[in-house]
């Protein structure tokens, strides 16, 4: 069922490289076979997408349960939506996290009142994750949290959301020398929060 | 905290934090997420497709036969294990009607700080088994989670609350006897404990936090070598309370 799937693993390797690891040539032809009643081709967007979008939503709710259900909203929403997608140049996984973002947005406004009264909501790590991670991930978090809100959504979408330079351009509706922009101040920030250029220091390779 | 690594001193500051991105990214699991999402995008589908046959067009995605794929995820798997955790709330509801508790007041250093340690312990499993030995551990886990983020947040009172609770807690564990998986399970377990403790104590520079913290790698570490011997541990704070010291 999946075997003409485009590779899922993540992270950026260069500066144009999808954070998926590989462009996805086929996905924006599976979407349109899942436009078209390709129930294979649905699944196969969905086991492609699914990890990048719930590690997107799980950067900016810091919560398993919220981007578990971020995830469940965004592919509904989904759905319901695929039948006026069209190539016209936008790539599907822009096409997807524009509809992830807003569905995330929409899910922080309706939740604010709540949020600010939930003092766990910062603490619910993913299952799994041991405390050193949790330890990493709470940090890098946080640094990305200091973020202007523009640089922030570059480092999530180009990182956790593995989307390329361009698909982010095309998410934020910014071009590509604006997505590099942002995004290279804030790596500048990042240094800066996450103390990079401070030495000597343990670090996570240094005592595994 | 500084994330810096020795190995990777080769590469540029820009390079390291792209670096930590993709590990932070990578840390988040998704596979029991995205497994547990999938059935409902699938029926979604599946009722979008049906609309379409019918009509000549993809209909909308719900609500067809119903709207349980709509519903909050929390919302529909509560019935599911209602059953199940309905005599756990019960006996919970009833403890907190007792003490008056509300979640604030369990959190590390609170009041009811050790009524909530003490209702866990009294959920352990039975005593002489590995899934106790395993429930033991995340009982210590959780405590360590608790000292670490109360760190993060500043709270030195909650930080050592919680430490100490860990020490306590790993100084209950009972390896013995363990069959060899368990154990070597253990062990990973109580490594990775010891380096976290060791992160939070370069962290640290509150002496009586990283007294505490001490304290606590010694305990993890008397566990992972039951007969190493040692020197006289350094005790940064003298204002241990006995009950976490080990005892003679």
């Amino acid at each position: 069922m999946l075997t003409h799937l485009p590779s899922a693993s993540p992270h950026p390797t260069g500066a144009d490289a999808p954070a998926g690891g590989s462009p996805s040539p086929g996905l924006d032809q599976l979407a349109l076979d899942a436009r078209d009643g390709d129930a294979s081709a649905f699944d196969g967007l969905y086991a492609v997408c699914a990890p990048a979008v719930y590690r997107y939503c799980y950067s900016r709710t810091r919560n398993a349960a919220d981007a578990e259900d971020l995830l469940q909203q965004t592919f509904l929403r989904v759905v319901e939506a695929l039948p006026r997608y069209e190539d016209r140049g936008v790539p599907f996984r822009a096409w997807l996290f524009r509809i992830c973002r807003t569905v995330t947005i929409d899910a922080h406004r309706r939740q604010r009142p709540q949020l600010a009264l939930d003092e766990t909501h910062d603490v619910a790590a993913p299952p799994g994750v041991a405390a050193l991670d949790d330890w990493l991930l709470g940090d890098v978090l946080d640094a990305i949290e200091r973020l202007t809100a523009e640089q922030r959504l570059v480092i999530q979408l180009r990182f956790f959301a593995d989307l390329s330079v361009r698909d982010v351009g095309i998410a934020m509706g910014k071009d590509e020398a604006a997505v590099r922009a942002l995004q290279a101040r804030a790596i500048a920030s990042l240094r800066r929060h996450l103390r990079v250029d401070v030495a000597p220091a343990l670090s996570r390779a240094a005592i595994a | 905290m500084s994330w810096m690594s020795g190995p990777e001193a080769d590469l540029d500051g820009d390079a390291r934090v792209e670096e930590l991105l993709a590990d932070a990214s990578r840390i988040i699991g998704t596979a029991p997420a995205v497994s547990r999402v999938r059935p409902a995008v699938a029926e979604a589908w599946a009722r979008s497709q049906a609309g379409r046959d019918r009509h000549g067009n993809a209909g909308p995605a719900g609500p067809a036969r119903s709207n349980r794929a709509r519903l909050p995820l929390r919302a529909r798997l509560l019935p599911r294990a209602h059953a199940v955790i309905r005599p756990v709330l019960a006996g919970g509801f009833a403890l907190a009607l007792a003490t008056g508790s509300v979640a604030a007041s369990t959190t590390p250093g609170a009041p009811l700080y050790t009524t909530r340690l003490a209702v866990e312990q009294a959920l352990l499993p039975g005593p002489g088994s590995a899934r106790r030995a395993d429930a033991e551990a995340d009982y210590a886990d959780r405590r360590l989670g608790e000292a670490r983020d109360a760190m993060a947040k500043g709270d030195r009172t909650a930080a050592i609350a919680a430490l100490r609770a860990f020490s306590a807690g790993i100084r209950e564990l009972a390896v013995e006897g363990l069959p060899a998986p368990e154990a070597e399970a253990l062990r990973d377990r109580l490594a990775t404990d010891a380096r976290t403790l060791a992160l939070m104590r370069s962290r640290s520079t509150d002496p009586t936090s990283a007294g505490v913290l001490a304290e606590a790698a010694h305990e993890v570490e008397d566990l992972e070598d039951p007969g190493t011997t040692r020197a006289p541990r350094d005790r940064a704070d003298a204002t241990f309370s006995p009950d976490t010291r080990r005892q003679p």
